[in-house]
């Protein structure tokens, strides 16, 4: 069995972040693999350990430094790796639909049973890309998977969702995708880096395989509001009056 | 205490006293609970000069007084043996100024490391030294213990920092010794003195520290070694790397049992009894990643690295986690001593031949030769039996490898009784003489270091 694994290169979650009017500043900026979708990567080297599946394919659509995201899946367990390049801006350009068409590109081509990714990346959160290639594919989906079994060629989930749990199955092929509660990522290993360098990485510039239409516009980037410090009030009386005055509450 | 209640009101104002027993408690003890104070009264001045008056008063009138930071000494340096006042610098912590040109820093006494760090961070600088107490400790408490910690092995000693001192001293009076500049060689360096004292000649008030740039990229490495020769065979390679930043021994005896204790932290390794683990931390412009790995593949394969902030925090978490977790296992009897790096774990098979026992494992900053050797009992009772022995033999092993019984965490009132013998009798004497000399009626934390 064949998994493809989408995954996103973002700032690292652990730095600070200049806001600037045309988007977060990413100039020198440290940048890694988006949380999600190294679980995504993490649950497929499981599955591949378990000998449920037999390789795993890592695809990333971003600029040349897109590549290291790319060994970092390599390293973790991925078998191989395809490098959609673009200079678009991948936080801002690289919209989920679009992916979406992508990958569908990517999955007719090679013919994966079971795409694997993380349920949304952390820089605009916008938690569709999955759903959507399983609609392009008209293929069975679950999103935000905490548990993923398979036998059989049945794929048994465990969802997150607001009331709980929820376990779906279906037959493969399909799209997972996944999140914070799925596994713990390993740490990568020297050694692993260093093998990393002689699995195949295949290159495709991304015209080849479609399109950025830009149908989402960005109007505005601002950082959030600046918290205020809080006050201790003395009585009601003058909590109301703040609530009136100062919040503007009613 | 209670007859100057009234003179202390006039020095400091009722607003800078804490009389309350509810509120002295967390003063009159230290965080690990060993010692316990009998402090009635805790003064929170405002300036240098209120410190001055105060220690005038007391010295008029034969009150002892305890210097008191971020109270988190690891040897009772801190709090009051008796019914010492407590002086509190917590109020004093203002940061006054920072040379951008020089990189040199002037602030209070009563600053928090971590704030200093939140207030340099915008011009790219960084305090010289760090340690795991950096939310809490002081500054002039880190200066009065020349506090070491992990930067040691990159930046050297605190001492090396201190550009100039402001010192209320036993009597009153006001030393100056702000100096700003790098290079003063006008005769004995008399802030030397005041640096590593303990609070026993003197209060620190302020300080100009020499601050340093921040490193453009961190890198963190964690190894898994098979024996301790490995282990100083990798330090003699590390030792060469221009961007050392850290390098941190944990056994993994010792990891194996923080396990448990670090719930959901993410282990590099499935630590295992018998192995070693070192955190080789990488700082500098422009990592060349590759340049490290060939180095430390000749070491071993068992080498993990960060990709990111979220591991490097967690890989410091499992060695910083340490100290604490150790207190969760048991009854441990901790020694922080500084003996050659490479006698560690020999020394271990002198106190316990065959590492067998009571469970004993080390750990610490082997980049400078700072152990942390403890020894883990499972009842009060066994380790009230062994500790005798124990001591002794340590002191005595330490003393035989021109080593230190306190490397890096003070003597306080945990080691005072190991100081003739650690320093001999005739430089015990010069340090006793200094202390007469500053504080000839002993008003300033009395019962400590010497």
């Amino acid at each position: 069995m064949k998994v493809l694994v989408a995954v996103k290169r973002v700032v690292d979650s652990g730095i600070k972040v200049r806001v600037k009017p045309e988007g977060i500043d990413l100039q020198g900026v440290k940048m890694t693999i988006n949380p999600f979708c190294e679980i995504a990567v993490e649950e497929a080297v499981r599955l591949k350990e378990k000998k449920l599946i037999a390789e795993i394919v890592a695809v990333t659509i971003g600029p040349k430094q897109g590549a290291e995201s790319l060994r970092h899946a390599l390293a973790l367990g991925a078998d191989k790796a395809i490098h959609v390049t673009t200079e678009a801006r991948i936080d801002q350009a690289v919209q989920p639909l679009d992916v979406a068409n992508i990958l569908a590109k990517l999955v007719e081509r090679d013919n994966y049973n079971l795409v694997l990714m993380g349920k949304q990346s952390i820089d605009d959160d916008f938690n569709q890309t999955g759903q959507m290639l399983a609609g392009l594919l008209d293929w069975p989906q679950a999103t935000f998977a905490s548990n993923i079994q398979i036998s059989d060629g049945i794929a048994q989930v465990v969802r997150e969702i607001d009331g709980g749990l929820q376990t779906v199955k279906f037959k493969l092929p399909g799209v997972i995708t996944c999140d914070l509660r799925l596994n713990q990522p390993r740490f990568a290993s020297v050694p692993n880096i260093m093998k990393a360098k002689s699995k195949p990485l295949e290159t495709i510039p991304l015209e080849k395989l479609g399109k950025l239409h830009n149908s989402i516009q960005i109007t505005k980037n601002e950082a959030p509001a600046i918290r205020k410090g809080g006050a201790i009030v003395e009585n009601v009386d003058v909590l109301l009056q703040k609530l009136r005055n100062e919040a503007k509450l009613f | 205490m209670k007859k100057f209640l009234n003179s202390f009101k006039q020095i400091v104002g009722s607003q800078n006293m804490i009389t309350d027993p509810f509120d002295l408690k967390p003063l009159n003890q230290d965080w690990q609970r060993f010692y316990q104070g009998k402090s009635e009264l805790a003064v929170t001045p405002t300036s240098t000069k209120m410190v001055s008056e105060v220690l005038q008063f007391c010295n008029q009138n034969n009150i002892k007084v305890v210097p008191q930071g971020g109270n988190t000494s690891f040897v009772g340096g801190a709090t009051p043996v008796q019914d010492e006042l407590i002086l509190s610098l917590k109020k004093m912590n203002n940061i006054l100024e920072f040379d951008t040109t020089t990189s040199i820093v002037t602030a209070e006494s009563g600053v928090i490391l971590q704030s200093l760090n939140d207030y340099l961070q915008a011009y790219r600088y960084q305090m010289p030294w760090d340690l795991g107490a950096r939310g809490s400790c002081q500054l002039g408490g880190n200066i009065a213990t020349n506090a070491g910690g992990l930067n040691v092995v990159r930046n050297g000693p605190l001492r090396n920092y201190v550009m100039g001192l402001e010192v209320v001293l036993p009597n009153g009076k006001v030393l100056n010794l702000m100096n700003k500049n790098r290079k003063d060689n006008t005769g004995t360096d008399l802030k030397q003195l005041f640096i590593g004292s303990e609070g026993t000649l003197g209060i620190i008030t302020q300080a100009n520290v020499l601050c340093s740039p921040i490193p453009e990229q961190r890198q963190v490495f964690f190894l898994e070694l098979n024996d301790f020769d490995e282990v100083i065979y990798l330090l003699r390679s590390a030792k060469q790397f221009e961007q050392l930043g850290a390098f941190e021994l944990m056994e993994g005896r010792i990891l194996k049992r923080c396990l448990p204790f670090n719930g959901q932290l993410k282990a590099p390794f499935e630590f295992k009894e018998d192995k070693y683990y070192v955190l080789i931390e990488i700082c500098g412009q422009q990592i060349e990643l590759e340049y490290y790995f060939e180095r430390l593949l000749k070491h071993t394969e068992q080498i993990v690295f960060n990709q990111n902030e979220s591991e490097l925090q967690t890989m410091w978490r499992w060695r910083e986690s340490v100290p604490e977790n150790l207190h969760k296992m048991g009854h441990v009897l901790t020694y922080d001593l500084s003996i050659p790096p490479d006698k560690f774990e020999w020394f271990a098979e002198q106190v316990y031949y065959g590492r067998k026992g009571p469970y004993n494992a080390f750990y610490g900053h082997l980049g400078d030769g700072n152990i942390h050797y403890n020894i883990i009992f499972d009842s009060v009772e066994e380790m009230h039996k062994e500790q005798q022995r124990v001591e002794e033999k340590i002191i005595t092993l330490t003393k035989n490898l021109y080593g230190s019984i306190s490397a890096e965490h003070g003597v306080g009132q945990l080691k005072r009784h190991y100081m003739q013998v650690q320093k001999g009798k005739d430089t015990f004497k010069y340090m006793q003489t200094l202390k007469e000399l500053f504080d000839p009626n002993n008003i300033l934390n009395p019962e400590k270091l010497l």
